[in-house]
């Protein structure tokens, strides 16, 4: 299965990861998330999700100019961000190991 | 807060495309959202060279997914649609929101407007089927009066009944749609009704204007008599009037008055215009004041006469040159 389709509904808390270990700008958040084996993540939906989340309060942003190229938008998590985090992490992990559990006993596909 | 730096020919297209599709949001969201991604496509490009849609999509898509992301509706025309559509759509959104104050006055006006409607609809429906050539006033033109008011009542009602049910619930985008584009077709309709109708009633004062009073007239006023006095001040009398082309100037052409003194030239025609008019007795024919109606008291000229003027010869017979001549000198300052 394509795993762009599951991003979707969590890249959310994927931003919120990485942002939370460290700010970071547009592409420095998509590079971290690819790193991360995220591989399919959109470029844009990265930005609307910063968007998203900037306007619901999760994350703060602030420019910091830069010598070469343009200035950059880095983007750094809030309280409410953090919790939101803490609250999704809790989640994930519940629904990752009921999921986890049941297949557990079905076969992988060879690689 | 955005710097654009120098672009690269690709990147800036790039970005314009996204722009374009994002048109339809509100500025600041806009701005917000082009911020970041200004940054992200120069940096792209510089990687990627010309490889820019083949990493990043289309800038169709590209801005689809942005939306989608940040939670914004999907664009109105989409993104396949073309450039205009795209930006018509947009700026006939921003007329919405701006004129959207006057939202609820103009609801409040609507029953008017479905009256209106009707009235249009039954007039052009007249004019498309029934038109017989008579338009009566502001009645729809169909010849007879009662059949005008038919159709102008049917049309009117139907219109209301259709003001009312789009009113209530709310109806579907597409009806929406098709009665707006409706509602402007017979708005220009009204317009060419109005023109129409305006145009009629300016036709029918021109016509009673040029039924104003038969004969002479002065200032508009029917001329009741003339009385020529010579340049010595003393009163003329069976003066006849030409005008400038040799045509007898009548007064008060023959009103069929008995009393009024019948004039007749030596071929027998009647000289109706010999001044003054002379009205007999009751009864009898004779005038009973043949110097009645002159001014008193009028001074004699102290011009002189102009040279060859047959002032001594004012009955006798002259020719159209002359006369014509003796016109023009008349017209002279």
């Amino acid at each position: 299965m394509d795993t762009s389709q599951m991003l979707k509904g969590i890249i959310d808390v994927a931003v919120l990861a990485v942002v939370a270990d460290e700010d970071g700008y547009g592409y420095d958040v998509i590079r971290r998330l690819r790193a991360a084996g995220l591989e399919d993540v959109g470029d844009a939906s990265v930005y609307g999700t910063l968007r998203r989340l900037y306007a619901a309060g999760a994350l703060t942003s602030y420019v910091v100019p830069s010598d070469e190229g343009p200035h950059r938008k880095y983007y750094g998590i809030t309280e409410h961000g953090t919790l939101e985090l803490a609250e999704w992490a809790t989640t994930w992990r519940r629904f990752a190991g009921s999921i986890g559990a049941l297949l557990e006993r079905h076969a992988e596909v060879p690689s | 807060v955005s710097v654009t730096p120098i672009l690269a020919p690709n990147a800036r297209r790039y970005l314009e495309e996204v722009r374009r599709a994002l048109a339809d949001l509100p500025e600041t969201e806009r701005d917000a959202l082009l911020a970041d991604v200004e940054a992200h496509v120069v940096e792209v490009s510089e990687e990627t060279g010309d490889e820019l849609v083949a990493r990043l999509g289309s800038p169709g898509a590209f801005a689809a997914e942005l939306r989608s992301a940040a939670g914004l509706p999907p664009g109105g025309a989409g993104a396949s649609g073309s450039d205009a559509v795209e930006r018509l759509g947009a700026a006939v959104r921003r007329l919405g929101e701006r004129i959207a104050p006057l939202r609820r006055p103009l609801a409040e006006l609507a029953p008017a407007w479905w009256v209106l409607r009707g009235y249009v609809v039954a007039t052009l429906m007249a004019w498309a089927f029934l038109s017989t050539g008579t338009p009566a006033g502001w009645l729809p033109p169909t010849g007879s009066r009662a059949t005008a008011l038919l159709l102008l009542l049917a049309a009117v009602a139907g219109s209301v009944w259709l003001g009312l049910r789009t009113r209530a619930p709310t109806p579907s985008r597409r009806a929406r749609m098709a009665l707006a584009v409706l509602n402007a077709a017979l708005a220009l309709g009204a317009v060419l009704i109005a023109v129409e109708v305006e145009r009629n009633a300016t036709t029918t004062t021109f016509v009673e204007a040029g039924f104003a009073a038969p004969g002479l007239t002065s200032d508009g006023v029917p001329v009741q008599n003339v009385y020529p006095v010579d340049r010595d001040g003393r009163p003329l009398a069976d003066v006849r009037l030409f005008d400038q082309d040799g045509q007898p100037l009548a007064i008060l052409p023959d009103d069929g008055d008995p009393t009024r003194r019948a004039v007749v030239d030596a071929r027998g025609e009647r000289a109706d215009n010999a001044v003054p008019l002379r009205y007999l007795e009751p009864g009898g024919d004779e005038v009973t004041d043949p110097l009645a109606g002159y001014p008193a008291d009028v001074p004699p000229l102290a011009t002189p006469p102009v040279a060859g003027a047959p002032a001594e010869q004012a009955g006798a017979p002259r020719g159209g040159r002359e006369r014509r001549r003796a016109a023009a000198r008349r017209r002279a300052p």
